[in-house]
């Protein structure tokens, strides 16, 4: 039985139109208009245990909504939703000890006071025994390099240290499903990679269930080998992120270094160019007749070195955004 | 002359956006006017005189310290502290071709006037309606002597709001100390009670002070409780009381200013 | 099976499960007892780490305001002897326990000031994710220990007041008292809970909790003060006179059984309404669909 079960979740709501000007407010005053919008639309899926699932989407594509009705804070208008058994927004305790979010921009440690003290606060309310809390702390802290900045106040550390200490917090009660919305963001490069190392290690080592929301490809990329992309409210893609690349994306990109100076012209018979420079470019070549351009190329051009490469995934899920439109 | 008007303009229409929170605060007054009003009428249901008043006085000494309180002690300065605490903002005032102190001054014009008129007009429909009794000022004189010596009392409570503010420059949290010293006024002042009904030596006490020069003389001045001579002379100690503190306000306004700009925010 | 063994097995099975429901409410209590004291404790360390200074002015305050009103009733009732036919002692009894009750419905409940702030910081969403009664978890957010510095003093001088009351003071009254003050707490537990759920239906800030924290200062002295109207409107509208002057009026067996009655009625029902408005307003927040 899967741990996430989504079928057919529809979340429609319903907006007052407000009319502009006097005699538009006049007007609402005796009939309000409302307007349906429907901000998640017949979404299924269904995640195994263990699965790292990556969801993107632009902003206003449903993937919060679809998110807060999953974490039990709003109920659906239709449809089937099942974590673990357990019908979310009905908010049984037995439920949410098995469950936490993560909020990237939100934080849930008191500012003025140490770390330590939130995680003694969410030890009480998940209810977790003191040998287990100690473990767990002593644990994670060394797995994540702050065991000295747990009694430090959270107003004091840097951003990628609140960051960590957040993670933590919410680790406590050793939580089954995880959902982690945007981990990484306002982080530096290391600080990135930390977090999705730490991320990665903690699926595999406790099997938890995580949801990854991200506007960083790099942290899908590296992360999640499935990703779900929602987009005005559907889910527009369901499956391994390697696939989206050959699916979608029409072409390759092929960097090429001269070994003397070649000028545009040149170049621009062969594909669409997306860099250039005397001495190194990149084109497009589309998939079909990859080969046979890449050897005309090595044929007719003064080429040093020549890659392959997929499209940047980010480039294939803006063009499947725009595409939608 | 512009440019304050200006100001003022910013100020009301500030006011209008904030109403729902500005119709509370006279709420909350009428409320305590309600309280007082029935505590007095209740006491003087069996007795003419008491402390020197009678029936009359007392219930318009109610009243009009409910009104003065309005034009008196809500004030606008209480922002100070909470603007201090905003570098950026507060220097950019301090750059303007406008005084901050007189800025401000013309803000608590314009909310002491807006907080006036529903307040009156309030009162003037409950003293209608219920047929209230009032006293009248004991004469032309006595008015114009009342009318200096609420400017005076208005100026003195403008310059201890920016004296308390100024412990923004130093702490972040000023409320605190703002709430202990306008209840300390607040009552020294005689907003809820006449001072005539304390102790004698609290009385001497609290006479010492600025505060009763807020409401209690003002309003005794009204009621014909003081003659010429005393009224007279409760305006000189008032405007004495105004000089020291103001140039108290400007003392310590320089020092902290020196120190806020040392921090650099 | 035998009608006597059905009926055993029956009974040890009832039995079984009543106890497993006496250990979970129990385990429940001691929980939430645990979690109420963290709070509090966090909050004291915020405070303290914050501005020492700043608890200490507005302690000072609270007391001054206490100090003068005090004095106030003296001085006013030792020239008039009685106000609405109460004794000086009589009326500073009606005084304490406005204090009492104001001061420690104001220790259990302030987090009603800081709801409009905790909707928008998301705090709210975050505490209904949490194994936690979220009612309970808004309601304990904000516990300052320091009111109990507050409540020590009014106790004592409560205390002295009752001791100098002329009346005779019988042991059923005392505890009509303390039960009518449990039911203030009820009624001010009421009010706080309709104003949050209010903030998170509106998801506005509710400044009318300033409404009602006015409206209770009138209960400072004794409503027989005010007008018939007014008395009417404090006592079956926003109920402050059963909250302060009831319990006064029982100590001083004024007030008749059917009014005290009425009293536990209205605590019932403003219990039963407020916490029917709080699952409405989170079903509305949470929009369930029709």
């Amino acid at each position: 039985m899967s741990v996430i079960y989504v079928n057919k979740l529809t979340k429609v709501y319903s907006v007052v139109q407000k009319e502009l000007g006097f005699s538009g407010t006049l007007k609402s005053f005796f009939h309000r208009r409302h307007k349906q919008i429907k901000a998640v639309d017949e979404v299924t899926f269904k995640i195994d245990e263990g699965e790292l699932v990556g969801f993107i989407g632009p902003n206003g594509a449903g993937k919060t909504t679809t998110l807060k009705v999953l974490s039990g804070l709003l109920y659906p208008t239709s449809g089937e939703v099942a974590i673990l058994g357990y019908n979310p927004w009905q908010r049984k305790p037995e439920f949410q000890k098995q469950f936490a979010f993560v909020a990237g921009q939100k934080n849930q440690l008191w500012w003025d006071l140490p770390a330590y003290e939130t995680f003694l606060l969410n030890k009480e309310i998940y209810g977790v025994s003191d040998k287990d809390f100690n473990k767990r702390i002593e644990y994670l802290s060394k797995m994540l390099d702050i065991s000295d900045l747990l009694k430090t106040q959270v107003k004091k550390l840097s951003l990628g240290q609140r960051m960590k200490a957040e993670l933590i917090a919410a680790l406590i009660h050793q939580p089954k499903v995880l959902f982690l919305d945007e981990p990484t963001i306002g982080l530096d490069v290391v600080a990135q990679k930390k977090m999705r190392d730490f991320i990665k290690n903690y699926n595999q080592e406790f099997g938890a269930t995580i949801i990854l929301t991200s506007h960083y490809m790099g942290d899908v990329e590296e992360l999640s080998k499935r990703v779900i992309i929602m987009d005005k409210g559907r889910v527009i893609y369901d499956g391994q992120l390697s696939k989206i690349v050959s699916k979608f994306a029409k072409h390759k990109v092929v960097s090429l270094d001269f070994e003397k100076e070649t000028s545009r012209d040149q170049l621009e018979k062969f594909g669409r160019i997306d860099q250039y420079d005397p001495f190194a470019a990149k084109i497009r070549i589309s998939r079909d007749c990859i080969t046979d351009v890449t050897a005309k190329i090595l044929k007719e051009l003064p080429i040093r070195d020549l890659a392959i490469e997929e499209p940047p995934i980010e480039e294939i899920v803006r063009m499947l955004f725009t595409k939608n439109k | 002359m512009k440019k304050y008007l200006a100001v003022g303009r910013i100020a009301f229409a500030n006011i209008l956006q904030y109403r729902w929170e500005y119709l509370l605060v006279q709420a909350r007054a009428i409320l305590l006017l309600i309280t007082l009003y029935f505590l007095w009428t209740q006491v003087f249901k069996t007795r003419v005189n008491l402390f020197n008043f009678n029936r009359e006085q007392i219930i318009t000494y109610v009243f009009l310290a409910t009104i003065l309180r309005q034009f008196v002690i809500i004030s606008a300065t209480d922002q100070i502290a909470a603007e201090l605490q905003s570098w950026g903002k507060f220097f950019s005032y301090l750059l303007r071709p406008i005084g901050y102190f007189r800025y401000w001054f013309t803000v608590d014009l314009v909310y002491k006037f807006a907080g006036l008129i529903p307040i009156s007009l309030i009162i003037f429909i409950f003293v209608r309606v219920f047929n209230i009794v009032l006293t009248r000022p004991a004469g032309v004189f006595y008015i114009l002597l009342f009318a200096i010596s609420v400017l005076i009392a208005i100026l003195i409570y403008f310059y201890i709001g920016i004296l308390v503010s100024t412990a923004g420059f130093w702490t972040s949290q000023v409320w605190g100390l703002q709430f202990l010293v306008v209840l300390i006024l607040e009552f020294s002042a005689g907003a809820y009670f006449p001072l005539n009904v304390l102790p004698s030596n609290l009385q001497f006490f609290i006479k010492l002070t600025p505060f009763p020069y807020l409401l209690y003389y003002p309003i005794s001045i009204f009621l014909g409780k003081l003659s010429y001579l005393q009224s007279i002379q409760a305006i000189l100690i008032a405007t004495l009381w105004l000089f020291t503190i103001f140039l108290l306000t400007k003392f310590v306004w320089g020092k902290g200013l020196k120190a806020y700009e040392a921090w650099g925010g | 099976m035998t009608s006597a063994m059905q009926k055993n097995f029956k009974f040890h099975f009832c039995e079984a499960k009543l106890r497993k429901i006496m250990s979970n409410f129990k385990f429940s209590i001691l929980k939430y007892c645990k979690v109420w004291l963290r709070l509090g404790k966090m909050r004291f360390q915020e405070y303290y780490i914050q501005s020492r200074l700043h608890s200490l002015f507005l302690i000072s305050g609270k007391l001054v305001r206490f100090s003068f009103f005090f004095i106030f009733i003296i001085a006013l009732l030792t020239k008039t002897q009685t106000l609405a036919g109460f004794s000086l002692y009589q009326t500073l009894l009606f005084f304490m326990t406005f204090n009492l009750i104001d001061i420690t419905s104001q220790f259990f409940f302030r987090s009603a000031y800081a709801i409009g702030n905790m909707i928008n910081k998301g705090e709210v969403d975050f505490i209904l994710t949490q194994p936690v009664n979220s009612l309970f978890r808004i309601i304990s957010d904000n516990i300052d220990l320091l009111d109990l510095a507050t409540l020590a003093p009014v106790i004592a001088v409560l205390g002295l007041v009752i001791a100098r009351l002329q009346t005779p003071i019988t042991s059923t009254n005392f505890i009509l008292y303390i039960l009518l003050c449990f039911n203030a707490l009820l009624i001010a537990f009421s009010i706080h809970v309709a104003i949050i759920a209010l903030s998170i239906l509106t998801q506005e800030i509710s400044s009318e909790i300033w409404i009602y924290r006015d409206l209770m200062t009138m209960a400072r002295f004794p409503v027989d003060i005010y007008s018939r109207s007014i008395q009417f409107a404090l006592t079956f509208i926003i109920p402050i006179a059963v909250m302060v002057s009831f319990p006064a009026k029982v100590l001083l067996e004024v007030l008749s059984w059917q009014w005290i009655i009425l009293a536990f009625l209205i605590g019932a029902i403003s219990f039963g309404a407020s916490i029917r408005f709080w699952h409405f307003a989170l079903r509305k927040y949470s929009s369930i669909s029709t």
